[in-house]
Order: C-alpha cells, then structure tokens, then sequence
C-alpha cells in the first residue's frame, strides 16, 4: 500500500505531489484573473451606460449557462486556433504556436470566476451604506480615494463569504483541465490508476487531497472574515 | 462686515426630485463666525438645502458660491468636481446618522481626512485626531470601532472628525435627531462650545433651545422657501408669520 505511494521509480507519490502543484498553481494563478474580471464585469453591469450594461449581465448569463468544460474546450481550442490564425496573418511562414493548456485553463477558470463573482461583488456593491460612501465625499475625497478607502474595504466584508464559495468551486473545477491533458492531481490519478489497476486506492486519495485542499481553504477564509469583520458587531 | 467675512452665498436655490419641487428659490448667505439654524416641519426641503451647500445634491438651478467664487454647474454636473472636493474639504458636514466609517476605528475615522484628502503625514494627523477626540471627551475610547460606541459618542467622534479638517464652516444636518434623548445634551454641548469659539455653523434642527440659545440667526423653512428669518430674539419674541407661529406653539 505504502510503496504505491512511494516517491521514485516504483511510487506515484511524487506524480501526485506534482498534480497537487499543478493544481494549486492553477487555483493561484486564476484567483486574481477571475476576481479581475469579476470587477470589470460588476462594473459594466452597475453602469449607467445601456450598452455597458448589457454586456455585463449578457456575459454572467451566458457564462452561467453554459458547463465549464465547454468554456475550456472553446478556450483551448478556439483560442489556439484565433492565436495562430493571427500570426499567420502577420508571417505566413510562422511555425504554429501551441497554446499552453495550462494558459487555457486559467483563461477559461478565469472567465467562469469572472462571471459568478460579479454577481457576488455586485449584491455586495449594492449591501454597501449610501452614508458611508457619502461621509467620504463630505470631507473632500476624490472618486479614486472613497473607492480603495472605504467602497473597497466594505464590500470586501459583503463579498467574502460568497468569494470564498466560488474559490473552493474553482479549485476543484481546476480537475477539468486533465481533460485537455495538463497533468493536475485529477490527471495524476487517472494515469496511476491506469497503470496500477486500483482505482479505489487512488481516487479516494485524490478525493482526500481535494478535500484537504478545501478545509485548508475553509480555515483561511474563516480567519480573513473574521479580519473583515473586525469593528462590526455580531447579532 | 467686509466682502471677505463672506464664506458661503446660495442665490435662488431650487431643486427638484423628479417631479416634485423641494426648494422653490432659496437664497441665504453665511457670514463668518455666524451660527445659522435652520428650522422647518419635515419635508419643508431644509436638509436638502443644506446638502446642496456642499453639492451632495445638485441643484436644480441658482447658484452657491464658495468665499466669492461660485461653482459651475452644467447640466446638473460640476464643471470642475475638483472644485467641489476642494470645498468640500473646507467645509465639514456632521450627519443625522453619523455615518461614521465602520471598519474604522474612532481615531482612524478622524485621521481619513487629514491623511488622504490634505496629504498631512500620519503622526501629525494621529496627534491632531487624539487632541480632537480628547475635546469632545473620548480620548478613552478612540480606538473603539463606531459599533461599540454610542450614539452620542459616535456623533461626537464625527463632530471630531469634521473639525479634523479645520474647516471655514461645518453644515449639521439634523445631528441629534437620532440620539435617544438621554443622549441629547453631549452632542449640544460640544456644539454650543464650537459656537462659542466663534466657528461658523449652518445647522438644521429641531432643538428649539440650541436655535434660540445659541445661533445668531434663525431661518424658518416652510414649503421649499423661507418663510421667517431673524435673529433668535426677533424670531421667538414676535413671530411674524403664522406658519412660524404655528410651528413654534406647537414644539
């Protein structure tokens, strides 16, 4: 049992330990893309601009509508597809650039987070107490300083708990990209079990390493509310 | 009294809210050191008003000028809103609700401004907030969040806070109309003792006593427009309109 998970020759402990980076890396690199998509699609959605306007809610219903995996299909290959017909555009005798899957799949996570957490930032924007944002208008501060002093800061509190939600959706959306054979921790496990033959063994690990992933999550979450909550009392 | 005492001139105010008109030509004038209250029943348009004195709400048309210069309005915007931070800067505003920063504590609300509207450095704007905070008698309390302060302390904490800016004039849009009564008399006190060392105040209220006691000039607001307006002595001694009397016999 112990030497299945072995690190070297013999053991899939390091493919795995490595399909645990990936995916990690993955989750990491996406988290900022997909929070700032999430704002610029808030933002379309709460302008007063009508066309705006309509691209922001027309982007969150088509993204929520359509299943992540096609979204990484349509990136990775679609994407590829527009990247080299550019190029060749530019230099007909340009080699055909290959898109990294890893690329693809935090485009693809990316615009997915992008969506629903607009929808989270957006309900959070609108929590927001007309009063505060004015009290900082009253004294003097500019547009640019209410936004990162006090809208930033508050909505922060809003938007956390729904944020945190859709992080831990998104580490474990992070499995799909095996399918467009980026070697994560789903793609590790399958392999090993295509090799070994014990698909229970080593699909409850990666069941367990997915889970540890989200309490890991869950507890530093739990600390940054508790650190956004800080001033507001408890009822 | 010179064309430079002058700190704030509205000329033939009015504003609308969709189709309803809250101010039909209001045109009132704020001299340096005066204390103006400003009376009226609710909806007779005069926290409006004041709110238009800093350009929290725009209005409709006439225009406010700031020490002699008046701001350019076009199409219900600003021409230059960094003319409007500017004044706004010089001219602090306590609300009915507080609106104290939440996730800020009684000091940090106070030193917001000075550090990011006037650039002062952060140890200077903590000694101004703490001497401020200690003023307006919670020097013990200045590193509670709003939440664990009541509501008259948090009023003070705001007082504190617009004072912190070192303002030509501070607007006070109804400040104790949300303090439970007990709770009344700290935030008037605070407030006679800015009136008292000469600060120019523009207040909107419903404290009769601060009104008579305290300002040097009452206006009356009774539908939009100014009904009465006096010095506290002419108004409470013989009201001249009868809305105003009305008003006042009904307090």
């Amino acid at each position: 049992m112990f030497e299945l998970f072995s690190f070297g020759e013999n053991g899939w402990g390091d493919e795995i330990l490595d399909g645990v980076a990936i995916t990690a890396q993955l989750a990491i690199a996406t988290l900022p893309v997909g929070l700032f998509f999430g704002f610029i699609v808030a933002f379309a959605a709460m302008s007063n601009n009508k066309p705006l306007k309509a691209i922001g809610y027309g982007y969150t219903t088509l993204m929520r509508g359509l299943p992540e995996i096609l979204t990484l299909f349509v990136v990775y290959n679609g994407v590829g597809l527009l990247l080299n017909t550019i190029i060749k555009w530019w230099n007909v005798d340009a080699q055909p650039l290959d898109f990294s899957p890893f690329l693809a799949g935090v485009i693809a996570l990316a615009m997915v987070f992008g969506a629903f957490s607009a929808e989270v930032l957006r309900g959070a924007f609108n929590a927001l107490d007309e009063g505060q944002v004015e009290a900082g208008r009253a004294v003097g501060m500019s547009p640019n300083v209410i936004f990162w002093r006090i809208k930033l800061p508050q909505i922060w509190r809003f938007a956390l708990p729904g944020l945190g939600n859709l992080w831990i959706n998104m580490l474990k959306d992070t499995s799909l990209v095996s399918i467009i054979a980026l070697n994560d921790l789903m793609r590790m496990t399958k392999v090993a079990v295509a090799f070994t033959k014990q698909p229970f063994t080593f699909y409850l690990v990666a069941c367990l390493i997915y889970w540890l992933m989200s309490l890991l999550s869950e507890i530093i979450l739990a600390k940054m509310e508790h650190n956004a909550n800080r001033g507001i009392r408890r009822v | 009294m010179s064309k430079a005492d002058l700190i704030l001139e509205a000329n033939d105010i009015y504003k609308s809210f969709g189709t309803v008109e809250v101010l039909k030509g209001i045109s009132l004038e704020a001299k340096n050191h005066e204390v103006i209250s400003i009376l009226g029943a609710s909806g007779s348009g005069k926290s409006t008003f004041l709110r238009c004195l800093n350009f929290l709400e725009i209005p409709t048309s006439g225009t406010i000028a700031f020490h002699g210069e008046p701001v350019n309005i076009v199409n219900g915007k600003p021409v230059n809103p960094k003319h409007i931070e500017a004044i706004r800067s010089r001219l602090g505003m306590v609300f009915q609700q507080f609106n104290l920063w939440t996730h800020r504590t009684a000091i940090e609300n106070v030193m917001e401004g000075p550090i990011y509207v006037k650039k002062m450095a952060k140890n200077l704007a903590r000694e101004k907030a703490e001497s401020l905070l200690e003023r307006v008698g919670l020097k013990d309390r200045m590193h509670m969040y709003p939440s664990q302060l009541s509501g008259g302390q948090q009023q003070r904490v705001a007082i504190a806070r617009a004072l912190a800016m070192e303002p030509d004039a501070i607007l006070f849009d109804e400040p104790t109309s949300a303090l439970d009564p007990e709770l009344v008399g700290e935030v008037l006190k605070v407030m006679q003792s800015l009136a008292a060392e000469g600060r120019t105040m523009i207040v909107v209220t419903h404290e009769m006593a601060f009104a008579r006691d305290v300002s040097s000039k009452v206006v009356f607001f009774h539908a939009g427009k100014i009904a009465e307006q006096g010095t506290p002595d002419e108004m409470f001694k013989n009201p001249k309109t009868e809305v105003f009397q009305k008003f006042i016999s009904n307090i």
